[in-house]
This record gives C-alpha cells, sequence and structure tokens, in this order.
C-alpha cells in the first residue's frame, strides 16, 4: 500500500446549504401537515380556494415531508459521512451545487403545481412528467457525484453506512423510472402507462419501497455514522448491520402488495407480500437492537446531550414502527386497519419519530461543526425534544384510537344483521375529538420543528468571518496488499478447483472482496433488487387469469374521460377508495365486490388508500345528478355533519371542451379501444354534457351548468361502478350512457357469469 | 404467439416458493460469512467512523 499522505478538504459548504434546507423545509412540511389537520375538523378552513383544498394540498404535504425535509437530511448525512468514511472530498463541486439547487427547483416546482391540481394522482409520485424527468436528472447527478467519490476514496474498506447508501441511490432510481412511466398528452398532464391492478401493483410496489428506500435505507446508514460519532462508541455489532442490510435488500422489495389486501390483486401476490413483510421484523429488531445497544456505557449521557436524546427515541420508533408495520401486513389485522386512520398513526410514528427525530439529532449534532459555534441553545434542544416528544405521542394515540374506532364502526352490525352505523358520517362524527387532539399534538410538533430552526440559524449567525477548512490526510489507495479473497485456481485439477470453489463460496471471502469493489457490490445490490421485482411484476402483468376480463366493462366516455381527470386533479383519491373489498361489511354499505376486470381502462387507477369520506365504486347511480351539484356546491346541504370541502370553483371554472380530444386520443394510444370517439370526442363530449345538464334541469337544479366542469365529474361519478351491471355487448364505447339517473341497475346473471369465476 | 400467451401457459404455482427459497439460501450465505469472519475484522471495520475525522468544530 502507498505510505505516501495526501492532504485534502472536505466540501462542508455543501453540507451546510442541505442542513439549512432541512429546517427550513421541516417548517414548511410540518405546518402545511397543521394546517390540513385543521382542514379536517373545520372544513371551511380551505377559504373557498381551490389550492388550499384538502385534496390539493394533502400531496404537498407528503411530498414536502417526504422528499423536502427527508430528501434534504439524507443528502446531508450522506455528504457529510461518506466523505469522512471514504477519506475524500466528494467528486465534484459542480455536481453538488447542480444537486442542490436542482433537489431544492424540484422541491418548489411541486410546489407550484400540487395546489393547482397538476398531479399525476400516484401518492408520493403525484409529480407530474416534467418534474419526473428533472428528479431523474437530478438524481443521476447525484449518482455520479456519489459513485465517483467512491471511485476515488481513500479508505479501502466501505463501512455499512455506504452501503446502505448505495442501495438507496441504485433502488429510488429503478422505482422512480419504472412507477412513472407515462404518456404526456401536454406539458402538465400524462396518463400512466399500466392501468388499474397492474397500475395498482406498480404504484405500492414504488410507494413501500420509497418508504423503505427513501425513509429508511438512509436513515440507517445515518444511524450507523451518526450514532457511534455521538456516543463516540463504535456500533454494537458490526456482524449484526452486515445481516440487517443484506436482509432488508432482499426482504424489503418484496413486501408492496400487503398495500392491496382484499383488493383486486391477485390474492397470491398479496399473501406473498404478506410472508415478507412478516419476515421484516427479523432485520428491523436486528437494526433497533443494534442501534440501541451501540450506546453500552454512554446511557449515563443520554440525559444530559440532546443529540442522544433524538437518537433514542428515533430508534425506538422506528423499532415501533417496524414492529406494527409487519403487523398491519397480516390479513386478517389489514382487513380493519386498511382505510382507517390507524395507517395514519402508523405513518406518523415512523416519519415525526424515526425520520424526524434522526434528522434533529444529526442536526444538533452537525450545527456546531459545520458552522464552527456553539449551539446557540442547547436548552432549547432540549425543550425541542420534549415538546416533540409530547406532540407525537398526542398525535399517534389519538389517531390510533381514530382508527380503530372508524375500522371498528364500519363492520359493526346491530342485532338484526344490519350495518349498526350505515351513514358512513357517523363513523366520521365519532372520530372529530380525536382529530383535535391530533390538531394539538401537531401544533406542539410544529413548534418544536421551529425552534430547531430558529436554534440552527442563531449558530449560524455566530459562525467565524471566515470558516476554517475542514481538512485531513490519509494515504492514497495503492495496489491491496492484505489477506487474499480473490479465488486463485490451479490450473489442470477440476477436482481441486471444485474443492477450492467450495471452501471460497463457505468461507464468504466473496463478500470480503466485493467490500473492496463497489462496482461489483453495486452490481449486487441492483441484481438483488431488480429479480425481487420481476418474480411479483411479470406474473402481475402476463398470466391472463390474474386480470379476468369483463365483457361488459367499457371505456370511459369522452365526458367522463374527462370528469375523472378532474376528480385525479382535485385529489379525490385523498379521502374517497374506489374499492369495495370483499367483506360483508363493506358489500352491505357500498354494494357488488370491485373486480380486476372493472379497472381496465383506468389509467391511472384510483383506489385510494383511506376513506375519511366513504367509497364511491358503486356510487353511479346511487343519487340522482341534482344530489350531486348539491352536494358539490355545499356537502353540507345534503349531509348535515360533512367534513368536505365544498368545490365551489367547479361550478365556475368552464369545462375545457376543446382539450377533451386530446385526452381521448392518449387514452387511445395506451390501447384503450375507444371507436368513433378516436375522431369525434368533442362532440360527443358537449352532447352527453348537454344531456346531464337537462337531467339536471329536470330534476330542479340550476340551468346555466352544461359547460361547467362540475358536468363532467357529475358524469364521471355516474358512470363509476356501473359497467358489471349492464349486459355484455351492450352500448359500443363512447356512445352516451342512459344510465346517468338514479335507477340502480342490477348486476345481470350474463355479467356476473363473466367474471372469471371470482 | 405473444409473451402472455407463454407466460399464462406455463401455469407456474412456484411464484411464491422461489423466492423464499432465494432469500433462505442467500441469508443462510450472509450469515456464514458473518460468522466466518473474524471478530477483529468487524472490530476495525465498525471504527471507521470513530478514525474517520479530525474534528474542527468545537
Amino acid at each position: 500500500m502507498s505510505t505516501h499522505t495526501e492532504k485534502f478538504e472536505y466540501d462542508d459548504a455543501t453540507v451546510r446549504k442541505f442542513v439549512f434546507a432541512t429546517a427550513a423545509w421541516g417548517v414548511v412540511a410540518t405546518l402545511v401537515g397543521l394546517w390540513l389537520a385543521i382542514m379536517l375538523v373545520a372544513p371551511r378552513m380551505n377559504l373557498g380556494l381551490a389550492q388550499l383544498s384538502f385534496g390539493r394540498l394533502r400531496p404537498l404535504h407528503t411530498n414536502a415531508a417526504i422528499f423536502a425535509f427527508a430528501g434534504n437530511a439524507i443528502f446531508a448525512a450522506i455528504y457529510y459521512s461518506s466523505q469522512r468514511l471514504l477519506k475524500a472530498r466528494m467528486f465534484s463541486d459542480a455536481l453538488s451545487k447542480f444537486h442542490f439547487w436542482g433537489w431544492q427547483a424540484i422541491i418548489v416546482s411541486a410546489a407550484l403545481t400540487l395546489p393547482f391540481g397538476i398531479t399525476q394522482s400516484k401518492e408520493y409520485a403525484e409529480l407530474e412528467w416534467p418534474i419526473d424527468l428533472a428528479i431523474a436528472v437530478v438524481w443521476v447527478a447525484f449518482a455520479i457525484n456519489f459513485f465517483g467519490t467512491i471511485a476515488k476514496r481513500r479508505e479501502r474498506h466501505i463501512y455499512v453506512a455506504i452501503w446502505f447508501y448505495v442501495a438507496t441511490i441504485v433502488t429510488v432510481a429503478i422505482l422512480h423510472i419504472f412507477n412513472n412511466l407515462a404518456l404526456p398528452i401536454s406539458p402538465w398532464k400524462s396518463y400512466s402507462v399500466y392501468a388499474g391492478v397492474q397500475d395498482a401493483f406498480m404504484q405500492w410496489w414504488y410507494g413501500h419501497n420509497a418508504v423503505a428506500f427513501f425513509l429508511t435505507t438512509p436513515f440507517l446508514g445515518l444511524m450507523y455514522y451518526f450514532l457511534p460519532k455521538a456516543a463516540n462508541r463504535p456500533v454494537f455489532s458490526y456482524r449484526l448491520s452486515i445481516l440487517h442490510f443484506w436482509s432488508l435488500v432482499f426482504i424489503y422489495i418484496w413486501a408492496g402488495p400487503h398495500h392491496l389486501h382484499y383488493t383486486a390483486l391477485p390474492e397470491w401476490a398479496s399473501t406473498l407480500g404478506m410472508c415478507f413483510s412478516v419476515m421484516l421484523w427479523m432485520p428491523s429488531w436486528g437494526g433497533m437492537i443494534n442501534g440501541l445497544m451501540t450506546l453500552r456505557g454512554a446511557w449515563n449521557r443520554v440525559s444530559e446531550d440532546p443529540v442522544l436524546k433524538f437518537f433514542v427515541v428515533g430508534i425506538t420508533f422506528y423499532g415501533m414502527a417496524t414492529f406494527e408495520g409487519p403487523l398491519l401486513s397480516i390479513k386478517s389485522v389489514n382487513a380493519l386497519s386498511h382505510y382507517t386512520d390507524w395507517t395514519i398513526a402508523h405513518v406518523h410514528s415512523g416519519a415525526l419519530g424515526w425520520n424526524g427525530f434522526m434528522t434533529f439529532g444529526m442536526l444538533y449534532y452537525l450545527a456546531p461543526r459545520l458552522f464552527q459555534a456553539k449551539l446557540w441553545s442547547k436548552k432549547l434542544a432540549e425543550l425541542h425534544f420534549w415538546i416533540g416528544t409530547v406532540g407525537i405521542l398526542l398525535y399517534i394515540v389519538a389517531i390510533y384510537a381514530a382508527g380503530v374506532t372508524q375500522g371498528l364502526m364500519w363492520r359493526a352490525f346491530d342485532s338484526t344483521g344490519r350495518l349498526a352505523y350505515p351513514d358512513f358520517v357517523e363513523t366520521v362524527v365519532r372520530i372529530l375529538p380525536m382529530y383535535w387532539v391530533r390538531v394539538l399534538g401537531g401544533s406542539l410538533y410544529v413548534v418544536g420543528v421551529v425552534l430547531a430552526f430558529v436554534n440552527m440559524t442563531m449558530t449560524w449567525r455566530s459562525r467565524p468571518a471566515v470558516y476554517a477548512p475542514s481538512s485531513d490526510e490519509a494515504p492514497a489507495l495503492g495496489v491491496y496488499e492484505g489477506p487474499k479473497t480473490e479465488l486463485a485456481l490451479p490450473a489442470h485439477s477440476t477436482i481441486a478447483n471444485t474443492g477450492l470453489r467450495l471452501i471460497y463460496f463457505v468461507q464468504a471471502k466473496w463478500h470480503r472482496t466485493w467490500e473492496r469493489q463497489p462496482l461489483k457490490f453495486t452490481i449486487w445490490v441492483a441484481l438483488a433488487v431488480i429479480c425481487a421485482s420481476l418474480f411479483e411484476v411479470v406474473p402481475t402483468f402476463l398470466i391472463r387469469s390474474n386480470i379476468p376480463t369483463i365483457a361488459a366493462v367499457k371505456p370511459y366516455s369522452p365526458l367522463e374521460l374527462y370528469g375523472r381527470d378532474i376528480y385525479v386533479s382535485e385529489g379525490c383519491y385523498n379521502c374517497h377508495s374506489q374499492m369495495v373489498r370483499p367483506i360483508r361489511a363493506e358489500t352491505e354499505r357500498y354494494g357488488e365486490y370491485s373486480k380486476p376486470g372493472e379497472f381496465v381502462y383506468d389509467h391511472p387507477f384510483q383506489w385510494g388508500s383511506r376513506r375519511i369520506g366513504p367509497d364511491l365504486h358503486r356510487v353511479g347511480g346511487k343519487y340522482p345528478n341534482l344530489w350531486h351539484v348539491r352536494h358539490m356546491k355545499d356537502p353540507r346541504s345534503t349531509t348535515p355533519q360533512s367534513i368536505m370541502p365544498a368545490y365551489t370553483w367547479l361550478f365556475d371554472d368552464d369545462a375545457d371542451f376543446g382539450s377533451v380530444q386530446k385526452r381521448v386520443d392518449g387514452m387511445a394510444m395506451l390501447g384503450v379501444p375507444y371507436g368513433d370517439a378516436v375522431l369525434h370526442a368533442e362532440s360527443m363530449a358537449r352532447a352527453q354534457a348537454h344531456a346531464v345538464s337537462q337531467q339536471i334541469v329536470q330534476q330542479g337544479g340550476p340551468a346555466d351548468l352544461e359547460n361547467k366542469k362540475i358536468i363532467a365529474l357529475i358524469a364521471y361519478l355516474q358512470r363509476l361502478g356501473t359497467d358489471i351491471k349492464q349486459v355484455p355487448n351492450g352500448p359500443p364505447a363512447g356512445d352516451l350512457r342512459a344510465n346517468n339517473d338514479a335507477t340502480p341497475a342490477q348486476p345481470s346473471a350474463v355479467a356476473k357469469s363473466d367474471l372469471g369465476g371470482l | 404467439m405473444k409473451l402472455t400467451d407463454v407466460i399464462s401457459a406455463m401455469h407456474c404455482s412456484i411464484y411464491a416458493t422461489v423466492p423464499l427459497l432465494i432469500f433462505l439460501g442467500i441469508f443462510a450465505g450472509v450469515i456464514i460469512h458473518v460468522l466466518a469472519e473474524q471478530k477483529s475484522q468487524f472490530e476495525a471495520m465498525s471504527r471507521l467512523p470513530l478514525d474517520s475525522e479530525r474534528e474542527n468544530g468545537r
């Protein structure tokens, strides 16, 4: 090995920027979350503005929390720790700058598009295609910078934290690209190339693994670096950390389908997701134990050091959330918990407790080192810790109670065998006190985040006039002269070769070799993720029996398609599901359970993941058009205790009939059999709008709605879930449907027999 | 003949079993690795964060 020592400086300027961005976006993300929590108890707080309505603002909250707050935090962690673990400055200062400013531009563009209804409607992947492309470019720049740094490292062994970062970079790239494949029809509108069941599968393959590889693996890397630093002790068990890493890489990627239990997803995929989710207990708790045990002999310092306090509680929440996750993936538990606020409580225990507190621990650790000044106020950090902890507990305890209450009320039957709470709104009103407690807990958490921002800013103000360079020195990496672990085979003996290969494998020296060869290591991580994904994706996409077709299911008419796009744009999926599960309480409440073949033209799917309001898959024909007019204009006029916001702007905004042809053409390009509508979409949409508005007038409603967006939305809602009630070979695609009245049709025997034996 | 026809005709009923076996194999391999390695090696690796910086902060 070379003995020549090289001096170099770390790039801490980029880390400082990411640290500030983390604190600032943390304030924004939690404030928007608090605003949303307030709107759930006081729906008029959207002030009548479309841009502030719950459906549009919720994706802004989730994107800000995940990609702005947590995203900047993991970049700060990666840039700081990688340089020191690899004993090298980042590969390129220009790429570091491009990464930082590019990422902030992406966040700002999210904030400028989501409130205006520009969305793909796929949870945590809402951003439209131009921003998706920008994300891909910035991510590639980040990857080049990161792997370039590994390539010029001065430390031969690659520490386990770096492994977690490698897994993050590789897997997030794969997830982002494949989940966001879409056909653009305009600069701000695209349709997912997948439909229905397949789209749902891809989305939750992505959604779950966004949690795994954006909110878990990089934070574990953070834990494996910053916790030993803060505790001044090596990690409890390096062996355990290796097991932790490979188990997560091999298991996590399978678990996505547990988000779709009892839906139209094939049961084998759902069961597979459940099995792997339960297996996640093992590595997750191994990691938690490894983290907490790292503090052996240092527990006395926890009471004095806010950094360690945040880390201890953060890791404890990791243990709690990763115990609860597998629990929720068990089908019988999921039958109760799914669509309820239980999931929201689970998510927030992870996000606020694990991601939030690990981030704050890191920020308080880094602030004095990066700004080269004493932390402005240790007492303020202590106050932040306690106020944040109490805030999380108030939030999650209340919302756990709300979730279990919802689940139990939805499935309760009285002594006569009828639903005990047939009006959905009864189950909403019952949990409103818990929503108020959430507002209180959320407020405390937000105050804590603001305190952190103030502490960071004041520490920064105490910085020296010129930062001292953060310099280090290490010998350059020469030719490896350590123990040989590569397999060397004698040339002539087959038996001896076989024996040597066996010994090589059993002694696992190959792994040791990989740890020095980042390219090979990265390729194997990528292969593990890709192979696991293909095992689930290929059968779901290519075995026809997974999605039995239904002859009666036809494409949406041009007006209905436009109405569906308005539904997507308003973010209705944030409160309403479109998936009646084959559970008696649901079929009693909503009607026939949902079949896979009913969604084959749904680009993208709209199954949703929670029910703040009732499921809508069978809402078509349930109410007259006029009911929808009144309900959308003022939900309290039809359901006095409703917490749904009024959608008054849909009555003011003109329908964009000129865009309908483009929408139909886009769908046709994706293989939706549109027939005549490909040539006459706009005129067909106008004709149906006229028919629907005439029905509204006949029912005693206003006469001026024909050219308004509300008509398209009503046309779509009235179509929902009605196809299987039609006889097969009924009206051809694109024809005006005659089902825009209040008479619910009955499922025909023919349609039932065509459901692939379901 | 499309790929869909081929895959649909395969009547594969082992999709759930194959990945489980793969996982168990890999898991066994990793366990062998961590058990086969000498403790002193791991101790050196686990100290990397602590050796990684000459602190200039306060």
